[in-house]
């Protein structure tokens, strides 16, 4: 096995990256920050559309989600941008990212007298923090340091057969060396509760887990169904899913959890863009299954590295973590090959065994981690959804 | 004398008001102050602020033109030619180095060759710059003349230093390294607790070797024979020649192709004239950057894992134990001597 290379954090944690966050805590300076990390090598602007006039749970769950972005292992240090007036307030995320040990700086848009003073003084924060970030190296760390975020998108009959089946061996050897998988999107599990339940370490997890996917079916269920030539489909299948060959959820959600493993227990459940705890094993994150949504509130959980299944091909990529994309159907493989990492519809095509294709992919997995771009990072993918619960006051 | 723990912040801050405070301007006195506390934080000391009393002696002196903006003279798109204008040496390599990263973007590679500067510093600054964009970064300079040619009885060459970082998928490949056994700064703590020299560091002005540090440092003062011996030391047994040569390189590649003032021409008359070479190279032009730093780093890996001898603590390789300084440095703070820091703030 290859050996593994990350940046141990001042909290102990480890990264795979090594960036500077430009992270804007309201919408309106998103520009701002753009402009502040654009020209600079190693720091990263991350664009979002929340920060103000949100109320409780949706006022909350935008705050954890900038928050625990910024707590990622792959962000060392952070400068926020506000504007001034917004709901969040840009010294209340400064103080709650610094208290774990990271370098953070705000600087406030309206007090430094507009866009180019702030771009200005924005910069040369984040010049002085990417030369120290450059003088830390990577070393040596064990796998156990891993926290693998697995996510499906543009699924189809492949996914369900062979690259879930296959990310889900990863899982499982991640799990044995005391690694962490965080499993989500709630809507893509529907109909395994019983098959989730049994891999729960206690009742409380179990019932935790069983409660959220009820919910989601009651949502899902609330709203009418989009109709494919003249039938109705359900709302938690997209049209591209059914057009692939998922015509139920119950066959969508049976591939979608085999990337969760097979042995690895399910230790806990947490909520969008929650830290999970440090127990290793399989986390639940209770999420949509919207891609972009759910992959921000895989890295704001922990994710430092990100499995994404894809069977009809998504380029979709984050700012922070690498999301590395693996396809099981060839057509795809050809047609997206630069957006496709890893290529595994030999599993299919030319009966490769499901245990060779995993151990080929978690080769490239360590490389990934050690520093090897993906596809969306060589093409500059900052994809970047927070999940909102209330409509916008 | 006690040493006390000072921020790398607050030194760097303190560094950049004596040089401010002292008729730099701001901006080149914050990168001068940069590069002096980047050697202090790394336990280089001899190129740390303690230069700092030194730079604001030449400006009086007339040797730094502390406005002074260097100008390009030549320029291709993989080279360049530079005048420093007498301007700071941090200031004017900063720039010669962020040229040539500039054009290696497009070009893949680039170097520059630049004179009439003053004193720049640690070299390994400047060569790790390129590190950050996946660059081989080189730096190298010559200074003052006090190193003997082999079988010469005349200081003709500077202790000339070639730095050269190559990235790795760990910490890089980062050498930086005097072309003579020992620096002056050696010589120096000798004289201070009055030891004899060790054979082999340096000769006196008949050619025999020194043991007298006190008047090894008069001769360098009064310009007389006798002086410091290359790397590998006298004569050809141990490969003095070879030392010789690298120093020859270094001012062949700085003063040569710039034009400029070679080591023995440097610091006649109003101008340090100070020559530099700059280098950088993208990794990319030789493959896919991350299988070329792994291989790298596999490498270096190997090498330090291989068999030591008994007794010894490790097989260290080039800025391992800088690096590892540097890191202490910054959580803890920079330890220096009390005395130079109230002088420091005397200075302001």
């Amino acid at each position: 096995m290859k050996n593994l290379y990350g940046y141990r954090r001042v909290d102990g944690k480890v990264g795979f990256r090594n960036l500077t966050l430009v992270m804007p805590s309201v919408a309106c300076v998103n520009h701002v920050a753009e402009l502040i990390a654009s020209s600079i090598s190693g720091a990263v602007a991350v664009h979002h559309e929340v920060g103000c006039a949100q109320i409780g749970a949706d006022y909350q769950q935008s705050f954890r989600t900038l928050l625990n972005t910024a707590l990622n292992p792959n962000v060392g240090a952070v400068l926020i941008v506000g504007l001034g007036c917004e709901r969040i307030d840009p010294s209340d995320l400064a103080k709650e990212i610094s208290a774990s040990g990271k370098r953070v700086e705000f600087i406030v848009v309206q007090e430094l007298g507009g866009t180019m003073p702030a771009v200005d003084a924005g910069k040369k924060i984040v010049i002085e923090m990417t030369e120290q970030l450059a003088k830390m190296h990577r070393q040596e760390v064990p796998f156990s340091s891993i926290v693998l975020g697995v996510e499906c998108g543009a699924s189809d009959f492949s996914s369900s057969l062979s690259s879930n089946p296959a990310v889900g061996y990863i899982a499982d050897m991640i799990w044995q060396n005391g690694g962490r998988v965080i499993l989500s999107e709630t809507t893509e599990v529907i109909g395994t509760e019983e098959i989730l339940a049994k891999r729960c370490i206690n009742p409380a997890v179990a019932t935790k887990l069983t409660d959220r996917i009820k919910r989601m079916v009651e949502y899902s269920k609330s709203e009418d169904r989009d109709e494919i030539e003249g039938l109705a489909i359900p709302n938690n299948i997209s049209p591209g899913n059914v057009r692939g060959g998922l015509t139920t959820i119950e066959e969508k959600s049976l591939g979608a959890i085999s990337k969760g493993g097979y042995f690895c227990p399910i230790v806990g459940v947490v909520d969008y863009a929650e830290l999970i705890g440090q127990t290793p094993g399989l986390w639940f994150m209770d999420s949509p299954g919207y891609d972009p949504e759910c992959t921000t509130g895989l890295v704001a959980s922990g994710s430092t590295l990100v499995l994404f299944t894809t069977g009809l091909g998504t380029p979709l990529g984050n700012p922070i973590t690498p999301i590395i994309k693996v396809t099981g159907n060839r057509l795809t493989a050809i047609k997206m090959q630069e957006d496709i990492d890893i290529d595994v519809s030999d599993i299919l095509e030319d009966g490769a065994s499901l245990e060779d294709k995993a151990a080929a992919m978690f080769d490239i997995l360590i490389d990934i981690a050690n520093g090897k771009q993906t596809q969306s990072e060589k093409l500059g993918y900052h994809d970047f959804g927070i999940t909102r619960i209330g409509p916008r006051l | 004398m006690r040493d006390i723990r000072i921020s790398f912040n607050d030194l760097l801050e303190l560094s950049a008001k004596v040089l401010e405070k002292n008729g730099f301007p701001r901006s080149k006195s914050a990168i001068a102050a940069r590069v002096l506390v980047e050697a202090d934080a790394r336990g280089i000391h001899s190129h740390g602020v303690v230069r700092l009393k030194r730079y604001i002696f030449e400006k009086n002196q007339g040797f730094i033109d502390p406005n002074a903006e260097p100008a390009i003279l030549y320029e291709t798109p993989v080279s360049l030619v530079i005048d420093g204008n007498k301007g700071l040496g941090q200031h004017v390599s900063i720039f010669a180095m962020q040229k040539c990263i500039k054009k290696a973007q497009t070009s893949h590679i680039c170097f520059a060759s630049v004179r009439n500067s003053n004193h720049f510093g640690i070299a390994g600054y400047y060569s790790e710059l390129a590190q950050i964009h996946d660059m081989i970064g080189i730096s190298m300079t010559n200074t003052y003349p006090l190193v003997l040619p082999t079988n010469g009885l005349q200081p003709m060459l500077g202790t000339n230093p070639i730095a050269v970082c190559i990235p790795s998928l760990a910490a890089p490949f980062n050498l930086d390294m005097a072309t003579s056994v020992v620096p002056r700064g050696k010589i120096e703590v000798y004289q201070r607790s009055a030891k004899s020299l060790p054979k082999g560091w340096a000769l006196d002005e008949y050619g025999k070797p020194a043991v007298n540090a006190s008047k090894v440092i008069q001769n360098f003062n009064n310009h007389s024979n006798g002086g410091l011996l290359p790397l590998g030391g006298d004569g050809e047994m141990y490969g003095g020649h070879k030392g010789f040569g690298l120093a020859m390189l270094v001012d062949l590649l700085s003063a040569g192709l710039s034009l400029g003032q070679w080591s023995r021409e440097t610091y006649t008359e109003k101008a340090g004239g100070v020559c530099h070479f700059f280098g950088a190279i993208r990794i990319d032009a030789f493959g896919d950057p991350y299988e070329i730093k792994a291989h790298v780093h596999q490498i270096i890996d190997k090498v330090c894992k291989s068999t030591k001898i008994d007794g010894r603590e490790k097989i260290y390789f080039h800025g391992e134990k800088e690096m590892a300084t540097r890191a202490l440095s910054y959580r803890d703070g920079i330890p220096l001597p009390s005395e130079l820091l109230e002088e420091l703030r005397g200075l302001c």
